[in-house]
């Protein structure tokens, strides 16, 4: 497998799901507009290497992270809570309003 | 890019002790940690690195939680040996995501809801189906409180339970629904029997036997006959005040999974499942049977319907990745051995209306 660098990241979104109550959340940001601690963050999670789909136990987070890349190219990452930084996990919390009932 | 996310954590220790057959159980954290970022590496040995380093800390986190156990007064927070209840043991995270948090020698307010709340569910498992504990032999009981900051969320994290305070805006504190308590102590109670693989139909039935178990729990701790509408309710205590104001009343409603006053609409039939989705969508379909079959067979669930539901969970021909159709086919096979024929035609009939077969086995 080769890595993609992180520094031709245009777009990024964050889907959360899992946890309790099984509730979908997605934020979706242009990777300049974030914070030089959030696209580090980025970096590091492109460079790393996979990590499993499920932590241990039931009930915790599951993030996606999907980069857009400059050339319309994409990659996903799945990331589980325990390895989700803290700086992108707060941009998924910032997103959450109460949904409209339907 | 699509991941290879199907191995297990055996199957990742066993991979990476492969790779690192003398060293990986002694490796520091942080080197792991370090060395799992290491593009000169390889990626199938990064990803070990990596899982490696998740699993090291979530052990860390387990002797911690025993060490400071066993350092200070346990008869304080232990339920006396008579009982024969398991003993508990409460942390407060104080807001930060170290578990299990600092030790609570006298709990009041959220704590001792929770400490309390968390003996009912022990007593029940006791008194209704003959249960010491999460592992049916006394083990001790731990539960963190206050975990991250406005976290919407409570978890089963292999060894203990943690609640979060919620953002007040959709959830508030997470403890206040006493089914949410017996919901993630009974993930213990699946971890120690079927060890149901958190994945696909058999991920759907785990979170489905957390909800079933948890609801039930509350329903004998009101004393709710199955007639009561707040008897099949999930984490109906957890809405914070702006969503209750939305129309929503529960998190997830067994008897009907997609009426629109659920925070989490699932669907009611089999047909109608799509088998990637998450396992929280799913659990609708296993559940909608249990409460029909519960409505069907008693005046309160807790009588034979949570008896043959047990006596599946417990029953060692339940695979680790079974289906709903293997399950269902269980329930009726222990609803042959605990009542009488009615009571199994009951039990087909419940799985029949929400269209999943029987299977063969």
């Amino acid at each position: 497998m080769v890595d993609r660098d992180a520094n031709d990241v245009v777009k990024v979104r964050i889907e959360r799901r899992g946890g309790l109550a099984g509730l979908h959340f997605s934020v979706e940001h242009d990777y300049l507009s974030l914070q030089p601690a959030q696209r580090e963050a980025i970096a590091s999670l492109s460079t790393t290497a996979a990590s499993p789909s499920t932590s241990a136990g039931a009930d915790r987070f599951h993030y996606r992270v999907r980069l857009t890349h400059a050339d319309g190219s994409e990659r996903t990452i799945e990331v589980p809570e325990p390895a989700m930084p803290e700086s992108l996990e707060s941009l998924t919390k910032a997103s959450h309003p109460p949904p409209a009932r339907t | 890019m699509a991941q290879d996310l199907s191995s297990t954590t055996h199957e990742r220790h066993a991979h990476f002790n492969r790779l690192c057959p003398h060293c990986c159980l002694i490796v520091p954290p942080g080197v792991l940690r370090k060395y799992s970022r290491d593009t000169s590496l390889n990626s199938s040995t990064r990803k070990a690195l990596q899982d490696t380093y998740l699993e090291t800390e979530r052990q860390r986190g387990l002797r911690e939680a025993h060490r400071i156990a066993t350092l200070r007064d346990v008869e304080r927070f232990a339920t006396r040996k008579a009982n024969a209840l398991p003993a508990q043991h409460l942390f407060d995270c104080q807001n930060r995501k170290a578990l299990p948090g600092t030790p609570v020698l006298s709990p009041a307010g959220g704590f001792k809801t929770v400490f309390d709340t968390t003996q009912k569910v022990a007593e029940f498992y006791k008194t209704v189906l003959g249960r010491n504990s999460v592992d049916n032999k006394g083990i001790d009981l731990v539960s963190s409180l206050h975990y991250s900051q406005n976290y919407d969320n409570a978890f089963w994290n292999g060894q203990q339970m943690v609640y979060g305070d919620g953002d007040g805006e959709l959830f508030t504190e997470m403890y206040l629904s006493p089914d949410v308590i017996g919901h993630e102590l009974t993930h213990g109670v699946t971890q120690n029997e079927s060890a149901l693989r958190y994945e696909g139909e058999s991920g759907a039935l785990n979170e489905s036997i957390s909800d079933v178990f948890g609801v039930v729990f509350n329903q004998w701790l009101n004393q709710w006959p199955v007639t009561e509408p707040r008897a099949w309710l999930v984490g109906a205590g957890i809405i914070a005040a702006p969503t209750q104001a939305k129309g929503f009343t529960c998190l997830r409603d067994m008897l009907h999974p997609s009426a629109t006053h659920c925070l989490s609409p699932q669907p009611e039939l089999y047909s109608e499942i799509d088998p990637t989705a998450d396992v929280h969508d799913n659990s609708g379909v296993p559940n909608k049977a249990f409460a029909l079959f519960a409505s069907a067979a008693d005046g309160q669930a807790w009588g034979q319907a949570i008896q043959v539901w047990y006596a599946t969970c417990t029953n060692r021909q339940l695979r680790a990745d079974a289906s709903f159709s293997e399950f269902a086919s269980l329930t009726v096979a222990s609803a042959e051995k605990i009542g009488a024929t009615s009571l199994v035609a009951k039990c087909r009939s419940a799985w029949q209306q929400v269209g999943v077969p029987l299977s063969n086995t």
